[in-house]
């Protein structure tokens, strides 16, 4: 099985295959590579510090090189170098099977008492149906019970006594309002939770970055949306796309059940005007709807995703969002995102909701890896939205990394991912996650790419790797370190 | 061994060829679950005659069909409450 190095060591090489040429590389790539010789190096970087780079050992003129690079300077030189990729070495061990081991202990049944909570509105206190409520009795070993509240906003849940004193309750509620987090409360039968409808004209994290996009914002740019297919909504218009889930329709490119899509959708493009509606990064793209999520499934195959790709390159779509990840390093998978950068496409993905390290596909070195970052302030502090409060702040000290979002070397930028005011089947509603962020920046990559006039119609490697530039060459830095923050927050042209 | 899901993806230039989608149709014991893709495949099929074959055709990767899942933030009940 593959390992990661954990020395900083990568491969430099190609786009495409172990030589550098004109199938497989840019000009402006070629020649970076063949003047690359043993030694340390430093790769100039437009009004940056330079970055530093060690040749360890090469392979021909035109071949790969082995080269050393602190992983602070990844993000810079992946930014520096869109046309090279810049892989990890991998050391191989033998693949012995893993023992089994005790997971959860053993736990004694529910204890007898029931309680049931009422989840209300705090203005008007109308009943908030379809909301998960989640009380942990001890949140260290993740114990309570959960469930979702009826029409009349009502849940019974087994704690196992009626006067119970919760570590933590927390409610998602399913659109209209924001989500709760409640610490050290008692709750008996009846207790009623209070939550705060969404104002379409809050100024969330999404705004607080990036406004409301102007209306013509991303005209002419084709954006793909790979996800659980997409929701028709008043503020969203669908120019297209296919379902590539085998044995499915393929033309039925609707959600399959999941908000998801629906949700990353609105990031980039809704069209509405708060506070009526609301309005994405880039309203103007022409978005296309790629469903790889099986009807009532939470689970993507491989091979939709992969094929999700392959159809939006043919398509024509500039940039391929992708809020999705978690798999293992996948050849196939591999070789479509770098097979959409090779037909002038981009693959925008997130880096992963675990708190560790950048997760698959995002960590491809052709993908654009993007973390999710936050601003107090954007979000209602009695939400679950404060859970993901961390230090360290960036320059403004409002700002933080989320608790939850993937870091590591291979992360390229970050945008806004906690809690986002977006679109969703029947209304609206807040999520966090890098699934959030990705879509941003992705908005924000339709508007660079709307404003490069000198990008031509030919679609090819050069195309993309300009793309990829332009969108890092946008960052601005938010005071985080490089592993946490890649090159930092991309900005729309003026 | 049991027979599992793969999916195959032909890297070279234009369409997947047809005489190597032939090859692999005609593999003992594959079943194929989508051709509709102009690169890929995705077939049922014990691994190791399937890679063999794979192997021996260039510009063919091969991989076991994975699930991704569907992201998510919120928190979850892992275990009942501890007993009064």
């Amino acid at each position: 099985m593959p390992n990661a190095s954990s020395a900083d060591q990568y491969v430099l090489l190609p786009m495409g295959g172990l030589r550098a040429n004109a199938a497989t590389a840019t000009p402006e790539a070629r020649a970076l590579l063949q003047s690359m010789s043993e030694g340390r190096q430093e790769l100039p970087a437009a009004g940056r510090e330079n970055v530093p780079v060690r040749v360890i050992d090469s392979i021909g003129a035109d071949g790969p090189r082995l080269v050393e690079v602190p992983p602070e300077s990844v993000a810079a030189i992946r930014a520096l170098l869109p046309g090279l990729r810049l892989v990890p070495v991998t050391y191989y061990v033998p693949a012995i099977k893993a023992r089994e081991q005790v997971v959860v202990a053993a736990e004694p049944a529910a204890a007898a008492g029931t309680i049931t909570l009422r989840v209300v509105a705090d203005k008007g206190g109308g009943p908030v149906g379809g909301a998960i409520v989640v009380a942990f009795t001890d949140f260290t070993a993740r114990a309570g019970a959960q469930g979702v509240t009826d029409a009349n906003g009502n849940v019974s849940l087994a704690l196992g006594g009626s006067n119970v004193n919760l570590d933590r309750l927390y409610v998602y509620p399913n659109t209209a309002m924001w989500s709760l987090l409640e610490k050290g409360v008692t709750v008996s039968q009846g207790s009623e939770i209070k939550l705060h409808p969404i104002d379409l004209g809050y100024s969330d994290g999404l705004r607080h970055y990036y406004g409301n996009g102007p209306t013509s914002a991303g005209a002419t740019v084709k954006v793909a949306v790979v996800d659980t297919g997409v929701d028709p909504h008043p503020d969203l218009v669908i120019d297209g796309g296919a379902n590539t889930v085998a044995g499915e329709n393929p033309t039925d490119f609707a959600s399959n059940g999941e908000p998801h899509g629906t949700h990353v959708a609105g990031i980039i493009a809704a069209r509405g005007t708060p506070p009526s509606g609301i309005r994405g990064v880039a309203p103007a793209v022409t978005l296309r709807a790629y469903r790889v999520f099986a009807k009532g499934s939470s689970q993507a195959s491989s091979f939709a995703i992969a094929k999700a790709i392959d159809q939006a390159v043919a398509d024509g779509c500039d940039l391929i969002n992708m809020s999705l990840g978690g798999g293992s390093p996948d050849p196939v998978l591999q070789a479509a995102v770098e097979g959409a950068r090779t037909g002038g496409s981009v693959c925008i993905i997130a880096s992963g909701n675990d708190g560790a390290g950048v997760s698959f596909p995002a960590s491809d070195a052709m993908a654009v890896a993007v973390g999710a970052v936050g601003n107090v302030g954007t979000f209602p502090l009695d939400s679950a939205e404060i859970d993901d409060v961390k230090p360290p702040y960036g320059k403004d000290t409002q700002d933080f990394v989320a608790s939850f979002s993937n870091t590591g070397p291979e992360l390229d930028l970050v945008g806004p991912g906690v809690g986002i005011i977006s679109t969703f089947p029947g209304g609206y509603a807040e999520i966090s996650g890098t699934s959030m962020a990705c879509p941003a920046v992705t908005g924000v990559g339709a508007r660079i790419v709307a404003s490069m006039s000198s990008l031509g119609t030919n679609r090819d490697a050069t195309r993309s790797a300009a793309i990829v530039k332009a969108m890092a060459a946008s960052a601005k830095d938010l005071g985080f370190t490089p592993v946490t923050q890649g090159n930092g927050l991309p900005e729309p042209p003026a | 061994m049991a027979k599992r899901h793969f999916v195959l993806r032909f890297g070279g230039d234009g369409a997947k060829p047809a005489d190597d989608v032939e090859r692999i149709r005609k593999l003992p014991e594959v079943e194929l679950l989508d051709e509709t893709s102009p690169r890929m495949m995705l077939v049922e099929s014990h691994e190791q005659p399937l890679r063999e074959l794979v192997e021996s055709l260039p510009g063919w990767v091969l991989a076991p069909e994975q699930a991704i899942p569907l992201p998510d933030t919120r928190q979850r009940i892992k275990r009942t409450p501890r007993r009064e």
